[in-house]
């Protein structure tokens, strides 16, 4: 019981982190969401980078 | 026992700083150049009694430069003869109108309070800010190696103000310089240069946003041309014993048990050592020159990840009068957004851009030798890029000459076309086949924060040992005083991990 409010309080945090972000990213403007939509999409390809 | 200490693969100005460096260590140095030339894209050619600098057309952040002599045992000013640059740079606006920015810190701050009163402000706290990061990054960042977490620590170490400024490496060059400043007109003044770095305002790092102040702090002209700065190098290396050899390519780096053991020649001759310094592109090194049977499955995704930098085109111009300009340089200034747009609507689908802007430079502003006497060179640097849609290079050079000639004749220079005696192009992929700059890179590979300090090829490589990095391919990238530093870094480098 203590285990699932625990989960249920972590993934309601979660979802809020991830609607803050989200809602943050939406009020930039559009040069700030070319900025951070390229760091995000090489972010799969950093730790290949990161060994060469 | 191995025919040289080290093999320097790239007469370029890492692979000289690299060379020279180490042949001072006492190491015996063979650099090889598969061009007939040194410099690479810092160079100069001559026709018809006029000389053109192949890329690179000022030298600006010299710290790096004095300190690569001083390790030499000389010193910059003794081995080249710098022309001070003064006016730094001519905006010309689309109505014709033009500002000019002398190099003073204080006067450009009047010309901006003219522009507007509270950027002229504004100007100061932005010159502030940047000399302190510029001060803190040239004593760190640019000089040191980073190849790994652990080396960005040092760094804080070093000079712990470095953490002051980390969050300008978390911001775009646009962000920086909307930070302090809000006129358009502004803002059209130092919005060009983030293409310095291969990218538009939106993309490249915040801390380059340092250009539009740095410049103040010095441009120079190495009277001669761009490539006596090469030459100095190669003159003070041999002094110390460093050999050269041109139109020498190198087809492979010969490994063994994941350790370097020299080179093979294009004739299909080897000549070995213990230590190879690559200064070519890194894609090229890890995936032609050594293979990806060298390497681990996670490193030759990280390799075939990274984009090419741009490529430009060059137009060199030789003219019988003096062009109707004000400075070393001349830009079309435009704003931010035109310059992002540029890139998405343009660089990304192929498309040339309808109205012609880049940077025009006029070196025999500064050094008139470089002409036959009351004639003038001017190197013009019209915006494109290497990849076109449906068509290629070889077709559309001429059309892109005439219109670049054109276009700039109406605003920018008037009566430049009554003036031409000797026009030649370089397009991207001309930098291709001379100079072996995959897709006319200039810097190599693209200088955004996720290619960048410990996400760019490692200066002493993580996969293969005795194998080192230098030249804008690894950090602290692109340009010149940057390449220089990444021969220091390698140099010192060797000096710690080989005995």
């Amino acid at each position: 019981m203590f285990r699932k409010s625990r989960l249920l309080s972590f993934l309601f945090v979660l979802v809020l982190l991830v609607l803050g972000g989200w809602l943050w990213y939406l009020q930039l403007d559009e040069a700030r969401k070319r900025f951070i939509q390229n760091l995000l999409r090489q972010v799969p390809d950093l730790p290949g980078r990161y060994v060469i | 026992m191995s025919d040289y200490d080290v093999i320097v693969i790239g007469a370029g100005l890492g692979g000289l700083s690299a060379g020279a460096l180490l042949a001072r260590q006492g190491r015996k140095v063979l650099v090889l150049e598969q061009a007939e030339r040194i410099g690479g894209c810092c160079s100069t050619f001559e026709r018809d009694g006029y000389h053109f600098d192949v890329g690179a057309s000022i030298v600006e952040i010299i710290q790096p430069i004095e300190l690569a002599f001083r390790l030499l045992g000389t010193t910059l000013q003794e081995e080249v003869d710098l022309i001070p640059c003064d006016p730094i740079m001519t905006f010309i606006f689309k109505d014709g109108s033009r500002v000019t920015y002398p190099l003073s810190v204080e006067k450009t701050g009047e010309i901006i309070a003219s522009i507007s009163p509270e950027d002229g402000q504004r100007w100061k706290d932005f010159a502030a800010f940047m000399h302190e990061l510029m001060e803190v990054t040239l004593n760190t960042f640019f000089i040191e190696p980073v190849n790994t977490f652990g080396d960005m620590l040092k760094l804080v170490k070093k000079d712990p103000r470095f953490l002051k400024f980390l969050p300008v490496f978390l911001s775009s060059y646009q962000d920086m310089l909307q930070r302090f400043f809000k006129s358009e007109k502004v803002l059209r003044t130092m919005a060009y240069q983030s293409l310095y770095f291969g990218f538009p305002p939106a993309i490249v790092p915040g801390p380059y946003a340092m250009v539009p102040y740095s410049e103040h702090v010095g441009i120079y002209y190495p009277r001669g041309g761009m490539i006596k700065i090469p030459q100095a190098l190669q003159r003070v290396g041999e002094r110390h014993g460093m050999e050269l050899r041109l139109n020498t390519l190198v087809a492979k780096v010969l490994v063994r048990n994941g350790r370097v053991q020299g080179v093979r020649l294009a004739d299909g001759s080897e000549i070995t050592s213990r230590v190879v310094v690559s200064n070519i592109n890194a894609r090229t090194l890890y995936l032609k020159l050594i293979g990806e049977e060298h390497l681990p499955q996670l490193a030759v995704r990280g390799i075939k990840s990274y984009r090419y930098s741009k490529g430009v085109p060059m137009i060199y111009v030789g003219l019988d009068a003096a062009p109707q300009l004000e400075a070393h340089h001349s830009v079309i200034a435009v704003s931010p957004e035109e310059v992002n747009r540029y890139w998405w609507d343009n660089v990304e689908r192929g498309r040339l851009p309808e109205e012609t802007f880049g940077l025009i430079c006029w070196p025999t502003h500064s050094d008139p030798s470089l002409a036959p006497k009351g004639c003038h060179v001017l190197n013009l640097i019209p915006e494109a890029f290497y990849r076109l849609s449906g068509s290629d290079w070889d077709t559309e050079k001429p059309r892109f000459v005439e219109k670049t000639l054109n276009d700039l004749s109406k605003t920018a220079i008037p009566g430049l076309k009554d003036h031409v005696k000797v026009v030649e192009c370089a397009t991207p992929l001309d930098f291709e086949r001379r100079l072996l700059l995959p897709e006319g890179a200039i810097y190599a590979l693209q200088q955004d924060l996720p290619a960048m300090a410990v996400f760019r090829p490692s200066a002493k490589s993580k996969v293969i040992q005795g194998l080192y990095l230098s030249g804008s391919t690894t950090h602290p990238g692109g340009g010149v005083p940057t390449t220089i530093a990444s021969g220091i870094i390698a140099s010192r480098l060797i000096e710690r991990y080989e005995q």
